[in-house]
């Protein structure tokens, strides 16, 4: 059969049907799938089964027997507002890492640890809490909630409270009735010994899809409580590199000049977008996610790029995307991070969470002797393997407590060769959701 | 004017049934006739030529829904007319759409029989019947009036790379459900 013939046949579908897609129709950003709060942690629970195989072992005990959900997911919470402020904060990460290392950061994980620790901030600490996070505690948990039961097959995410077990340690009720409501989060107690540092990461482990296996070495004395969130993304290309003819050895070219041998995967440009210094294209995977790759113009650095880039231009980059004839290409990569981000965080604007006199956590608790409770440390590891099946990555953020479419343009011919230095984003295509964000300065042999 | 009103002055052969007709479907079959012709004079005579279509048509036919029989007239015109352009090679609209239908079906010119014809419709009016409103509302804006992607992005509000990504499904599934029905794509 020609298309022509397909063409002519699908023309007889019934005038009923053709009727109603005549009429115009009301807009919705995403497919909402709500279900109950005790429906979505039994998934978890499953899939926790699912990806290693065996039941998680975490000793402790499970505070939230008593709790469940008193409110249901409302898609209207997606906004591009609350999705801007998420990319924005991947992008301060990604900014404020001087290392010169390649970067990867979850802005999704670190926005629903620190939302999940913000729950429980009060005056000043909420205010700049909610400033760095670039919206209020409550939009940001409902925007998260919202996301996460749309959530497309191959990304689990999951959200954990743990407790030490100390009589005098005062957590409020409401506190974790929030966190179990908006983050469908799992609280457990436990001795805060070298069993819950197992428990800990045996949990990570399980929710990263075996990705991150270690999150803790050792829990400090004074530690009280621990805020984690558990990303992972397994995908496949909705057009894999299938034969070998589409994966060639090539040049990757740092900013300093040094040539390194890659695995280029090519393959045709998608959809792409440019701006007046970078081109860039998304590659889609087949669960409703991108690979949104961003391509510095030649004598533009990477560093210069991403200093000018924010969560609203990123946006409107992806949204701008189209089509256009030519061919891309994606070197085969796979990074690991591991970030201690209280310093960034300071230097973004929130340093009374830090500080021991000015920590305002009155709404989470108190400690030992009535003692103020404040972030000590917020941890983070990312994990990602680009190859020509599509992709995996991992994500885990702890937070310890002393915790449109605009017109196409004409169709173009490019070509976009991730041979030097790039930046790249995973997003969810629906709500623009940048679930991982890096930069590639240097990779292969 | 009431549809019923409007096939009435077909009845009567009354030539105020086109003009009646070009004031309450002439953009709707303009857009349709646009989506598959780039030039705006070959979309004009396509829709000139669904209008004369409606005119020799009815009586005997009353539609059903006069939206839609004008609307598939347009459709039916203007891929006649795109046969025509194609052999000229001139600039068309819905090739990228009939490039995209052609991941479902061999591409091998196969005998059109009554019999076969009929089996491959009801086939694709079931897969299309089956379909979520979402989907099936995507799939006929992109296969059955043509449109540009951006234009159903922007009439849904998903994102261009989601509508991609949902027709890309909804065209593997369709190759699918015709070979499972012993289609001879």
């Amino acid at each position: 059969m020609t298309e022509r013939q397909l063409a002519d046949r699908i023309g007889t579908i019934d005038e009923k049907l053709v009727s109603s897609a005549g009429k115009a129709r009301k807009k919705r950003r995403v497919w909402p799938r709500i279900t109950a709060v005790a429906a979505a942690l039994a998934v978890i629970a499953g899939l926790a089964v699912y990806l290693t195989g065996r039941t998680p072992a975490v000793r402790a005990e499970d505070l939230m027997a008593g709790y469940s959900a008193k409110t249901s997911a409302d898609p209207s919470a997606l906004t591009e507002d609350v999705s801007a402020a998420v990319a924005e904060l991947g992008l301060e990460l990604l900014r404020a890492d001087l290392s010169g290392k390649n970067g990867l950061v979850s802005p999704v994980s670190v926005a629903s640890a620190l939302g999940m620790t913000a729950m429980g901030a009060r005056g000043e600490t909420l205010k700049e809490m909610s400033r760095v996070l670039g919206a209020e505690p409550e939009a940001l948990a409902k925007y998260l909630r919202a996301y996460r039961e749309s959530l497309n097959g191959g990304v689990h995410m999951a959200n954990s409270v743990w407790l030490r077990d100390d009589p005098e340690l005062h957590v409020e009720p409401g506190f974790l009735q929030a966190n179990a409501d908006y983050y469908s989060a799992g609280a457990y107690k436990s001795a805060f010994d070298k069993q819950t540092v197992e428990d800990i990461n045996n949990w990570t482990k399980t929710h990263t899809g075996g990705m991150i296996d270690k999150l803790l070495d050792r829990i400090p004395d004074e530690a009280v409580m621990y805020l984690v969130n558990a990303l992972s993304f397994e995908a496949e290309w909705t057009y894999p590199y299938k034969t070998e003819d589409k994966i060639h050895s090539a040049v990757f070219t740092t900013d300093d000049g040094d040539r390194r041998e890659v695995k280029m995967m090519y393959s045709s440009v998608e959809d792409y977008f440019s701006d007046d210094c970078a081109q860039g294209f998304l590659k889609h995977y087949k669960n409703g996610c991108a690979f949104a790759a961003i391509l510095p113009d030649a004598g533009v650095s990477v560093d210069d790029y991403l200093a000018s880039l924010t969560g609203e231009k990123l946006r409107g980059l992806l949204t701008s995307a189209g089509w256009a004839n030519g061919t891309t290409g994606i070197p085969k990569f796979e990074l690991e991070r591991d970030y201690e981000l209280a310093d960034t965080l300071i230097s973004l604007g929130m340093p009374s969470a830090f500080d021991i006199a000015a920590a305002d956590f009155t709404g989470m608790g108190r400690g030992r002797n009535d003692a103020n409770l404040f972030i000590s440390r917020v941890l983070h590891k990312t994990f990602i393997e680009v190859g020509e099946r599509g992709t995996r990555a991992g994500a885990v953020t702890s937070v310890e407590m002393t915790n449109g479419a605009a017109p196409l343009d004409p169709v173009k011919q490019v070509s976009v060769y991730l041979d030097r230095p790039f930046i790249f984003a995973i997003v969810d295509t629906a709500t623009l959701t940048p679930l991982f964000m890096g930069v590639v300065r240097d990779i292969g042999k | 004017m009431e549809d019923a009103e409007i096939i009435g002055l077909y009845n009567m052969r009354d030539d105020r049934a086109i003009s009646e007709t070009d004031t309450k479907y002439g953009r709707l079959c303009r857009n349709v006739a646009g989506n598959i012709l780039s030039l705006r004079e070959d979309a004009e005579e396509a829709v000139q030529d669904a209008y004369l279509g409606a005119w020799n048509a009815i009586p005997p036919t009353r539609p059903r829904s006069l939206r839609a029989f004008m609307a598939r007239l347009t459709r039916n015109a203007s891929l006649k007319k795109y046969d025509k352009l194609t052999a000229k090679r001139r600039g068309l609209a819905c090739t990228s759409s009939l490039e995209e239908l052609s991941e479902c079906v061999s591409g091998r010119e196969t005998p059109e029989t009554e019999l076969e014809d009929r089996r491959v419709e009801e086939v694709i009016g079931e897969f299309v019947r089956g379909l979520s409103e979402e989907k099936r509302y995507v799939f006929l804006r992109r296969y059955w009036y043509f449109d540009p992607i951006d234009h159903i992005a922007r009439r849904t509000g998903f994102s261009v790379s989601k509508v991609t990504n949902m027709l890309y499904r909804l065209r593997i599934s369709l190759r699918e459900t015709l070979l499972k029905e012993g289609i001879d794509i």
